[in-house]
């Protein structure tokens, strides 16, 4: 199993804002997409997902395949409703300024090596 | 960088048998085209699962240096061609957009 | 001479819905009246009454004296006040005292008859023992209504859990999937993976079971005309069936395709559409069937059996 990562380590890496804080403190892997559907085909477990999609739907995904939490890069405004449904769901939402690209590669040092 | 100097350093596969060899300046993930034509820059090489023409349509809009298909996607005859006529080049990988913008990230910045 | 009462014009009467002529039969006055006020008495002035309407942005106040209602003063009587120069003096001698009122054990349609008959959008509410009690607007009304509709839905809704006959070791359930509810959407799958953790299903098997209900819920929210997801929970699997109303699929074996979709942009925004719903579903399934006729309506069933077989893994 991936080794764990810790929520507030990747909050400090994308200077981020965590918007709601859920039932973990610690992630094993990202899943970046803006596709639902591609992120219902990922095997991994108890992941962050990385996406600039900001609707309740990327909550549900979210909590079908058990991820731990959500970071919403782009900076785009977040509803009120995407927040409640993470709270009522126990999953951790976090929000960054910076594009997917920059995220992605600002947190693998964290995920990446032994 | 140029992309094919990109795809050498990453290890990822050129699948367009001809293609603009242009400088890359910088990378864009995304899987939402209407996102892709708000928001990325020329010459940016495009992350994305969207293995479909329409990816060819919005890069050759934008002038995109090229289209990285993640998670070893197909890549439809079609969207191929398209790209061969455009002269962008489609790079495909079986790793999944994260993985992929921490290398090309690496490759192009460091 | 007897009075017939009016519920509405017969003309109008026939285009009203049973269903609602119904609820305003049923609910009565005090179901829907607003009970939270701002009252006066006799002795306030028109300034201070205009002050409380003015920072409360409501447009009447009930004078009491105890709890008789003696009165009411309207945006109208401050207007009169400002224009005849006694707005600094109390209301008593300028306020209106003929009063329509309505008693809180009426059926809301006797309301419904009040706002036709009368020019006024706000009747004071009174109880048996002639005190004051509330006061109806045409808001509360179409409040009360549009709340009791809602109550009605859902024991529709609930119904259908039990139109299903459950053999012993069984759990049905079903839900309704409206077309484009992309809110609502997923909440059927939320509820199937709440109810495997209750039984202590296995984490892979959960994680497959939701990932079918939630692309087969998706698929139907976004292709068809609505229709409908049932999880049948037995000893050894589970199947998930959804079932629309059309418009069906012309050439299903091109819609099981990897990358084929017919969606739009706009459901493209939403993060779907890509063509990897169906193949996403079979993928997680150990027996997948699909079935469709354009025009009608496409049926699929997944069935994950609970014991992990060995090319599942």
């Amino acid at each position: 199993m991936r080794k764990k990562v810790l929520l507030s380590d990747v909050v400090t890496a994308v200077k981020g804002r965590v918007l709601n804080n859920g039932d973990a403190d610690y992630v094993r892997w990202v899943v970046s997409s803006g596709l639902m559907s591609d992120v219902l085909t990922t095997e991994e477990e108890e992941i962050l997902l990385l996406s600039s999609l900001t609707t309740t739907q990327v909550v549900r995904t979210a909590d079908m395949v058990g991820a731990h939490a959500i970071l919403l890069a782009c900076g785009k405004p977040i509803s009120s409703d995407t927040v409640s449904l993470a709270s009522e769901l126990g999953i951790t939402l976090i929000s960054c300024e910076i594009p997917v690209f920059e995220a992605g590669h600002l947190l693998a040092p964290l995920f990446f090596g032994d | 960088m140029r992309v094919s100097e990109v795809a050498a350093k990453t290890g990822i596969e050129i699948v367009t048998k001809s293609f603009n060899d242009i400088e890359v300046a910088n990378g864009y993930t995304s899987d939402l085209l209407s996102d892709v034509m708000g928001f990325a820059e020329e010459e940016s090489l495009l992350i994305t699962i969207q293995a479909h023409k329409n990816t060819v349509a919005v890069a050759s809009q934008l002038d995109l240096a090229g289209i990285v298909i993640c998670n070893g996607r197909r890549i439809p005859e079609d969207m191929r061609l398209a790209a061969e006529q455009e002269g962008i080049a489609i790079l495909q990988t079986e790793e999944n957009q994260f993985v992929t913008s921490h290398k090309i990230y690496s490759a192009i910045r460091e | 001479m007897p009075h017939r009462f009016p519920i509405l014009s017969e003309d109008s009467a026939d285009k009203v819905p049973s269903l609602t002529m119904e609820i305003i039969f049923r609910l009565k006055v005090k179901d829907a009246m607003m009970t939270s006020l701002w009252t006066a008495t006799k002795k306030h002035t028109f300034r201070e009454i205009q002050t409380v309407m003015r920072d409360n942005e409501i447009s009447g106040v009930p004078v009491l004296d105890d709890n008789r209602l003696v009165g009411i003063v309207s945006v109208s009587d401050i207007i009169n006040a400002l224009d005849s120069g006694h707005i600094e003096e109390p209301i008593e001698a300028y306020m209106s005292k003929q009063l329509i009122v309505l008693e809180d054990d009426m059926p809301l349609s006797f309301a419904v008859s009040y706002y036709n008959k009368y020019p006024y959008r706000r009747f004071p509410v009174i109880n048996k023992n002639k005190e004051f009690v509330g006061i109806l607007t045409t808001k509360d009304v179409l409040t009360a209504i549009l709340n009791e509709m809602n109550n009605e839905i859902n024991i529709l809704e609930n119904q259908l859990h039990h139109d299903k006959v459950e053999l012993p070791n069984q759990i049905i359930r079903e839900y309704i999937i409206k077309q484009f509810d992309f809110e609502k959407a997923g909440q059927a799958s939320f509820k199937l993976k709440k109810l495997l953790k209750e039984k202590e299903v296995s984490r892979k098997i959960i994680r497959r079971a939701s990932v079918a209900a939630y692309e087969m819920e998706i698929n139907v929210a976004i292709h068809s005309n609505g229709g409908k997801i049932t999880f049948v929970l037995e000893k050894d699997s589970i199947t998930i069936i959804t079932k629309d109303t059309g418009p069906g699929i012309a050439d299903v074996a091109q819609a099981i395709e990897e990358g084929y979709s017919t969606a739009n942009d706009w459901i493209r925004s939403l993060g779907f559409g890509a063509g990897m719903g169906i193949p996403n579903t079979k993928r997680v399934s150990d027996e997948f069937k699909i079935e469709s006729e354009p025009g009608k309506g496409t049926i699929v069933k997944s069935v994950i059996y609970l014991e992990e077989t060995d090319e599942s893994q």
